[in-house]
């Protein structure tokens, strides 16, 4: 089940964070190669939505714009601790829609 | 605003009886695959039907339907047989039908002897396997076996199929049907939900009996159908938007 669900229109540039802070308690950063993957409605990876990336501490900033109209995309945003080396992954799901999201846009 | 007839579009319905964000997908999904099982369980539709093309192989009558093991037919979501056929040369294109599950096993085994050498005369399907008589052909006919599938849901989102084009609230109701048992445990809500998918008794009204009657008219469209003008059945004429002939 996703962390988060996000409705977003495909014309608008949204911004998601992931704080990691809970999820790697031994870690005061998070390494500059975190990253996400974004999978489409399909569970195959996917280049649907344009996403860039930047990280302060332990939390990973996702800019978000694009999609396809009706499609459901899941970021597995992951955060890499810098002391501990350990992956933690939080799952946001973006669902794109003209007319039927209220909010988020 | 026009619909687009997409699975996705089913889920988005389903969504806004539960709030957006309390089915989760993947539970949803399963959902909606579940009301897709219902569909099918209820009879053989039309999007069911296909068609396996192969060749047997010299002195082997048994072949697994669901697995590909010893050149099975590797069909996993084979649901039931519609009809056989073989040609009688490597070659040949002039293919003959032979009797499919005319009688059982047990009997066919009395029939024919053990190692009996010929061409197709009799096929059975027994659970999940498909029986030639007499059960060592000489040659690697190419056959073809007419099937009933089980379907899939589209996977992505865009796509779209008959069901979700044609009968989309089909779907929608068994989902939400099943949300309100797994989700809410609200069994009355899911009863009410069920209803609106097969009616009362369960099969006969609803978008159930829509996609029957529908079924039901595309399978006679071709055929050649009788209807007493005259004598004691007169009164039995049954009109094609009578749902009670699926009793």
């Amino acid at each position: 089940m996703a962390n988060e669900v996000i409705y977003k229109h495909p014309d608008s540039g949204i911004v998601v964070t992931a704080d990691f802070t809970d999820d790697l308690a031994t870690d005061a950063t998070i390494t500059a190669g975190s990253t996400y993957t974004l999978f489409g409605s399909d569970g195959a990876v996917s280049s649907g939505l344009t996403i860039t990336t930047s990280v302060a501490t332990m939390i990973l900033t996702l800019n978000i714009s694009g999609g396809t109209e009706g499609e459901d995309y899941l970021v597995n945003a992951k955060g890499i601790g810098a002391t501990s080396a350990k992956t933690a992954v939080r799952v946001i799901e973006v669902r794109v829609r003209k007319n039927r999201g209220f909010g988020n846009y | 605003m026009p619909t687009s007839g997409t699975i996705g579009e089913v889920k988005d319905i389903v969504r806004e009886h539960f709030s957006r964000t309390q089915f989760p997908t993947g539970q949803l999904d399963q959902a909606i695959d579940e009301g897709r099982r219902i569909i099918e369980h209820h009879g053989n539709f039309w999007w069911m039907r296909t068609l396996k093309s192969f060749s047997l192989v010299v002195d082997q009558g048994s072949y697994s339907i669901t697995t590909a093991a010893s050149s099975g037919l590797n069909l996993p979501k084979f649901k039931d047989a519609i009809a056989f056929s073989y040609t009688n040369s490597l070659t040949g294109v002039n293919y003959q039908q032979v009797p499919l599950g005319v009688i059982e096993r047990e009997e066919a085994d009395s029939l024919y002897n053990v190692g009996q050498d010929g061409t197709p005369e009799l096929v059975l399907v027994d659970n999940e396997t498909l029986l030639i008589y007499p059960e060592d052909p000489q040659l690697a006919y190419p056959c073809r076996l007419y099937y009933w599938t089980y379907t899939d849901n589209p996977d992505l989102n865009s796509e779209s199929d008959v069901i979700t084009l044609r009968f989309p609230m089909a779907l929608a109701y068994a989902a939400i049907a099943w949300g309100y048992e797994m989700l809410l445990k609200d069994f009355q809500g899911a009863s009410y939900f069920r209803s609106l998918l097969g009616g009362q008794p369960f099969g006969h009204g609803g978008e159930l009996a829509k996609l029957k009657k529908e079924n039901f008219k595309r399978g006679w469209q071709d055929m050649m159908t009788i209807t007493p003008r005259m004598g004691s059945n007169t009164r039995f004429r049954k009109r094609l938007d009578n749902v009670q002939i699926y009793r």
